[in-house]
């Protein structure tokens, strides 16, 4: 189930980057990324709605920090527009995946933001600098 | 140069901790309420830069379209999934399926034209990055004992 999850989330983000592309091309930058969102927060907030709500709104014993991940998105959305006018679409786009999983890697490998300790093993890392140089060939 | 460099990996390092904070948030609060947090306060924090880095040029709407409204609701999917992975799956993981997943169906799209009208021939480098992957994941579980993506 976990992966299926997850094959869906790379499935919705390469959707995502074909409609905001689409959007991007009329309206700027800034007012796609408050308009989609907008409208997500209000789809989603219907399907909370009609949702099993077993947890009651509890989003004041979550730990500040935590609850600054959305906005988040304001600073990638920036960042790699401005990457993008100094290295170009290509690079940017393969640094940006590349980015990403050197992160959660060294986060999970160090425990960091009280997740779980999770050990790479040698040969493990053979396996991600492979998959890493595949990403890197498919967005070229 | 450099500064581009730098900014394309603050963006990549910002998704992947920006996945992890908001799978914390369902800690506390159901995934639907999480997801339709994380798209608000993703909203303001737009309107607020956009404001500041452009003005009131951020309400020019004139170019919308009322089928925008409904593309806004992928993002739903990309939230809703990302959180329910990671808690499956943990952060790594959850990356790596996603990001494989997510350069699978973009070639798809440009191979097939897709939603994006002009259709794009196969490339020699994405031949060899889909074999590069494949390898890469048969490496990677090698000394596992439970499977990370089932290949073939």
């Amino acid at each position: 189930m976990g992966i299926i999850l997850a094959i869906l989330s790379g499935f919705f983000i390469a959707l995502q980057n074909v409609t905001n592309a689409t959007i991007g091309s009329e309206l700027s930058t800034w007012t796609t990324a408050m308009i989609t969102q907008a409208a997500g927060a209000t789809g989603a907030f219907i399907i909370y709605l009609f949702s099993k709500k077993n947890q009651t709104l509890g989003l004041n014993k979550v730990k500040p920090l935590y609850l600054f991940g959305g906005s988040f998105g304001a600073i990638v959305v920036a960042s790699s527009v401005i990457a993008v006018s100094y290295v170009g679409a290509t690079i940017s786009n393969a640094l940006i995946l590349l980015a990403q999983l050197g992160i959660v890697i060294m986060i999970e490998a160090y425990g960091l933001f009280d997740l779980k300790k999770q050990k790479i093993a040698g040969k493990q890392w053979v396996g991600l600098a492979l998959m890493m140089l595949g990403a890197i060939f498919i967005s070229l | 140069m450099i500064i581009g460099i730098l900014l394309a990996l603050v963006a990549g390092a910002f998704v992947g901790l920006q996945n992890i904070f908001n799978r914390h948030l369902n800690e506390h609060v159901s995934s639907w309420f999480a997801t339709t947090f994380v798209l608000l306060t993703g909203s303001v924090a737009a309107l607020i830069i956009g404001l500041l880095l452009q003005g009131t040029k951020i309400f020019d709407v004139s170019g919308m379209k009322p089928s925008y409204w409904f593309f806004g609701l992928v993002g739903v999917g990309v939230i809703y999934t990302m959180i329910q992975a990671m808690r499956r799956l943990g952060p790594t993981k959850t990356v790596l399926i996603s990001i494989i997943a997510q350069l699978a169906f973009s070639l798809l799209f440009d191979v097939t034209g897709f939603l994006t009208l002009p259709q794009v021939d196969l490339k020699w480098q994405d031949i060899v990055g889909v074999l590069l992957i494949i390898s890469g994941v048969l490496i990677f579980n090698l000394k596992k004992k439970v499977p990370l993506v089932r290949v073939k």
